[in-house]
């Protein structure tokens, strides 16, 4: 029961890492030319290495792959909105 | 929080938004007041009396004097491509009276069927020299203006922007630290939008209808203006359509590759002269032109492919933006 919890506590923090780095990424662009709908282009983290397998020693309770982490935990909703959708125009420059 | 105030002028609407109602009224008294000075159209207007009375001085007001005077500067600066003084090519195109009675008269134009004139093909002559020479003296001792013969003054492409410009410096002036002034689609704006910090200015879709070109979002002093091929187009009876942008050089609407323009300045009347002397040009000229001229100065250029060109220095007005790559534009035939 223990492994299963620290499984799942392992998997909700890497996932709400992986999303923050994802709105960052998203947020920061001042401004852009748009072609089509743009996707996220975050890299997945990198799962934990595992320690230098010795005689005797398991293999910790906190190492995990990130496979396991997907197939458990579903990764929350992003919370942080796209940007500029709670804006509203005031007017609009036009040929008069 | 300010309510946006709007009101009729110049033929179009005007809209005032982030200040109070008093200030919005005054903007509407300055904007009047302009309008009864500066139209062509009004027959007791200073502009008309300095067209009907040529070869003579006429002493006009100090509002009228600086507007002429700003509005020489723009032909210098521009070396004539902005000319006030095509009033009479206007007429000879059918531009003779308030627009909303030439579209009346007008056959209703087909853009996608809006073709170039032929070379030759009914023009209205030019002097050679109408680019170098200035046929209007200002006197400021007498305040005073005087027009050769031949020429008429039209000031209707920087009368708006140069009205609005003007009554938001009034407003900053007397302290007012943010707000928007749009005349008729040249806007005007300066320090932050009360609720969102940011002005948010869309620029229009030259068909009129559809979605935004792009969006932009502003704090601080920016001016833009926005002119196009499509908006003020008409066709008299059997003749080919024409617009209102001449082509100073041949005394007939420009022919270029562009469909619309927005400008970005800090002064709404630059922004004004520049979008139509980019129209004229085209953007394999205009574009490069502006870059080296005044690169201060940031477009939006709508071509008629429907491609869209933006200048790289759009960073200096709008703190975020969003611009399409295309819009959709049946090509209008050649």
């Amino acid at each position: 029961m223990s492994n299963k919890k620290d499984i799942l506590i392992v998997g909700v923090l890497s996932t709400v890492l992986f999303t923050g780095f994802t709105a960052y990424t998203h947020v920061a662009g001042r401004g852009r030319t748009v072609a089509s709908p743009q996707s996220s282009t975050a890299a997945a983290p990198l799962a934990p290495q595992p320690p230098t397998n010795k005689k005797n020693v398991a293999t910790p309770s906190s190492v995990i792959t990130q496979n396991a982490v997907d197939s458990q935990v579903a990764p929350p909703a992003d919370p942080t909105p796209p940007p500029n959708t709670a804006r509203t125009k005031n007017t609009k420059t036009k040929a008069s | 929080m300010e309510t946006p105030f709007a009101f009729q002028a110049m033929n179009t609407d005007f809209l005032v938004d982030g200040v109070s109602e008093a200030a919005a009224i005054a903007v509407q008294e300055r904007v009047r007041l302009a309008e009864s000075m500066f139209s062509r159209f009004a027959p007791d207007s200073e502009i008309n009396r300095i067209n009907q009375m040529t070869e003579e001085w006429t002493a006009v007001s100090s509002l009228t004097y600086d507007l002429l005077f700003d509005a020489v500067a723009a032909f210098r600066a521009t070396e004539g491509l902005f000319n006030p003084f095509l009033g009479l090519a206007m007429n000879k195109l059918g531009y003779d009276r308030s627009f909303e009675l030439v579209q009346k008269d007008s056959v209703q134009v087909d853009v996608n069927g809006w073709r170039r004139q032929e070379a030759g093909e009914n023009r209205p002559i030019v002097e050679s020299a109408a680019r170098s020479i200035i046929p209007l003296e200002l006197d400021p001792q007498k305040q005073a203006a005087k027009l050769r013969s031949g020429f008429a003054l039209d000031v209707g492409g920087i009368a708006k922007g140069w009205t609005a410009q003007r009554a938001a410096d009034g407003l900053m002036a007397q302290g007012v630290r943010s707000g928007l002034v749009d005349a008729g689609g040249d806007v005007v704006l300066w320090g932050k939008e009360a609720k969102q910090e940011v002005w948010g200015i869309g620029v229009a879709n030259p068909r009129g209808s559809g979605e935004d070109i792009a969006d932009l979002w502003c704090e601080g002093l920016t001016a833009m203006a926005t002119s196009s091929i499509v908006k003020r187009s008409w066709q008299a009876p059997g003749q080919v359509a024409v617009h209102h942008i001449i082509d100073p050089r041949t005394g007939v609407s420009a022919q270029s590759d562009l469909l619309q323009v927005t400008v970005l300045a800090r002064e709404l009347s630059v922004a004004e002269q520049y979008a139509k002397c980019l129209i004229v040009l085209g953007s394999a000229i205009g574009f490069p032109w502006i870059t080296k001229r005044q690169p201060n100065l940031a477009y939006i250029g709508v071509q008629r492919d429907g491609l869209i060109r933006v200048s790289d220095n759009l960073d200096l007005y709008a703190k975020e933006w969003e611009v399409k790559k295309h819009v959709e534009w049946n090509n209008p035939k050649h």
